[in-house]
């Protein structure tokens, strides 16, 4: 089984592209899922035309029968959801969830699984995908703004953690174009520097929105469309798989001075 | 590593479990629950005056707040009691549970409900304990000095080993030339509340933060001192009235001499045995000094090995350097039974917590039936080991 995290700044486009790569590797005829660990739960949004409920929900309440649920494709839809804003502990959440699905063996048949996580990786539960093999591929989303760059090597702090003593490997970034800025090569160059390759691209396009606004993925709503093909060939690219590494962040200063060079 | 102390939550439910009308809710784990239990029951079983929201992982994802609120209205229904204090511990303080926001609502005419923070990553047994103890202040209301001399006792826990008892002995030996007014935390929240009436507040080490605010408060006058164990121990307290109140206490000490001299009679050579003996000693500030100073100075013991737990880091250090010794009698908590055990020398327990060991016939540790409690329990500990047991023939 492929096992695929996406991590990303918040709001940079992950269940964006989650949705949308999973609905590429199904259309391929692959058996995927999708597993949400962002409290808001609105990963599988896309995928399964509504708001799902979630694992943590479903815990609370004890009615436990249905934890994952069919979208686009036959896409197994889960969320591992969190408490109400501003209370208890959401990383925690995502642990007890992940334990959760482990232990119901939900994930046992399928092809490929991609975990949308949620902003960086801020505690030890947003971390847990590094951990005891739940992911074994990372991939990075991000823009050619300086935060977003910021936040994705921040995450690769916490990526280079764990993979020092386990079998978690960054394989790659995703540059997303949908910014004030389009900047592949800046892109191109974080990736070069901190040990890894772009892997894809994702325009700026408004069907994209459309989409959302419809709670369809591209892919079923435009799949003829250009932005389609870009996600099947991202797609195509991750289950390639090649090029994993344990990454080298760079230092904030860096990171700085990289991006002060495109101006 | 072995820590020689319990942490902050610990400190703080020893200052407020004790305040007999009060209840402690626990807002934290399971286990925070039954440690102080355990180290409760054995000495006030029929008092158990505790509840715990036992937070499990659905309080550390979506937050405790609820199941505070539900047990605090259980609590308000089921003991319908004066106060209650809401001791916090260490996950509910990690989670960022809004404790007071819970506690707010509740009116506060009928039970007065207080929240300490307590989290055991923010501080020991002494912080818990002196944080727990001075959020009291706030409860006091400014009252007349009394005419007649009255005393606080500040530093007094839950469970120590017979502080009952040790009340009732210096109630005793005030007789009516003065009164002791509250015994910080074995009293009532309205002795809380009397308290600045009291012309002294004695601090037997631990409140030194709520002596330190009465005084500035109310004016009260504080005195430090070790806990009166012995002789020496009631003299410290005498000599204090004497300057203090102009009371004399000299003839109720002749008298207690008198009576301890004639209590040991019987076993005199035995107390002989005594001389010379080297002893370790480990305990709280207050206790283990006061302990020293008896030993020492009224059974000329000679205390090769001291530790305050304050002091002490990791306490396996300091059971190595009484490994190093000839240390023949140990003096501490029932922690020390290990080291008494593998160094085969008797363990005579003194100091919090005491829980396998009962004491329901009211024997103190001061005063007259104090010192010659303490120096039955020294002079049987030595006899009943196999090895020390040639020492005292």
């Amino acid at each position: 089984m492929k096992k695929i995290c996406i991590y990303g700044k918040g709001g940079i486009g992950k269940s964006t592209t989650v949705s949308n790569v999973a609905a590429a590797m199904a259309e391929k005829g692959l058996s995927v899922a999708v597993v949400g660990c962002d409290p808001k739960a609105d990963s599988t949004r896309s995928l399964t035309g509504k708001k799902i409920p979630t694992v943590l929900d479903s815990l609370r309440s004890g009615q436990t029968e249905c934890l994952a649920f069919q979208g686009y494709l036959d896409i197994l839809c889960i969320e591992a959801g969190g408490p109400e804003p501003g209370t208890g502990c959401a990383g925690r959440g995502i642990i007890a969830a992940i334990r959760e699905i482990r232990e119901r063996e939900l994930l046992n048949k399928i092809d490929a699984v991609i975990y949308d996580v949620l902003g960086d990786v801020v505690c030890g539960g947003f971390s847990m995908p590094l951990r005891e093999g739940v992911a074994d591929e990372i991939y990075l989303v991000t823009t050619a703004d300086f935060m977003s760059l910021y936040a994705a090597n921040n995450i690769c702090r916490g990526i280079r953690k764990y993979a020092q003593r386990g079998s978690i490997r960054l394989a790659g970034v995703i540059y997303n174009a949908r910014s004030s800025m389009d900047n592949p090569g800046l892109v191109e160059d974080f990736a070069h520097k901190i040990g890894t390759q772009v892997i894809g691209k994702l325009p700026m396009s408004e069907l994209i929105a459309k989409s959302e606004l419809a709670r369809q993925t591209v892919l079923e709503r435009y799949p003829k469309s250009e932005v389609s093909n870009c996600f099947r060939r991202l797609s195509d690219m991750i289950m390639k798989g090649k090029g994993r590494c344990i990454p080298t962040p760079l230092t904030d200063e860096e990171v700085e001075k990289l991006c002060r060079h495109q101006f | 590593m072995k820590t020689a102390q319990e942490c902050k939550l610990f400190g703080a439910y020893q200052a407020l479990a004790g305040i007999e009308d009060a209840v402690v809710l626990l807002h934290s784990v399971v286990g925070c629950n039954f440690g102080t239990l355990s180290f409760h029951v054995p000495n006030r079983m029929q008092d158990i005056r505790q509840a715990c929201t036992v937070i499990s992982d659905n309080e550390i994802i979506n937050g405790g707040e609820k199941s505070l609120k539900l047990a605090l209205d259980s609590m308000l229904e089921l003991y319908k009691p004066t106060a209650i204090f809401v001791i916090s511990g260490c996950v509910s303080e990690m989670i960022g549970d809004d404790i007071q926001a819970v506690i707010e609502p509740y009116s506060q005419d009928q039970c007065i409900i207080r929240y300490v923070e307590s989290a055991g990553f923010r501080g020991d047994f002494c912080d818990g304990y002196e944080h727990a103890l001075l959020s009291l202040a706030d409860l006091m209301e400014p009252y007349k000095v009394s005419a007649k001399p009255v005393i606080n006792i500040l530093g007094v826990s839950t469970d120590d080993y017979r502080a009952a008892a040790d009340k009732k002995e210096l109630q005793k030996l005030l007789g009516d030339q003065a009164e002791l007014g509250t015994v910080f935390s074995q009293c009532t929240l309205d002795e809380v509340r009397k308290a600045p009436c009291a012309g002294l507040n004695l601090v037997l080490g631990h409140g030194i933060d709520l002596a330190r605010e009465m005084k500035y408060r109310f004016g009260i006058p504080y005195e430090l001192i070790d806990y009166p164990f012995g002789i020496e121990g009631l003299k410290e307290i005498c000599e204090i009235f004497d300057r203090r109140f102009n009371i004399n206490f000299s003839e109720d000490l002749a008298r207690i001499k008198n009576e301890i001299s004639l209590g040991l009679e019987p076993i005199y050579t035995y107390l002989q045995a005594c001389y010379g003996m080297p002893a370790a000693v480990i305990g709280r500030d207050a206790r283990a000094k006061g302990l020293r100073r008896f030993l020492e100075k009224e059974l000329g013991m000679e205390v090769v090995r001291f530790a305050r737990r304050e002091e002490v880091g990791d306490l396996e250090e300091f059971y190595m350097t009484v490994r190093n010794s000839e240390v023949a009698v140990l003096f501490g908590s029932s922690f020390e039974q290990d080291l008494a055990d593998e160094l085969k020398i008797p363990l005579v327990r003194f100091d919090y917590p005491i829980f396998d060991e009962v004491c329901i016939t009211g024997r103190s540790f001061i005063g007259t039936s104090g010192v010659l409690c303490l120096i039955e329990d020294i002079l049987n500990a030595v006899m009943r080991n196999r090895v020390l047991k040639g020492a005292l023939y």
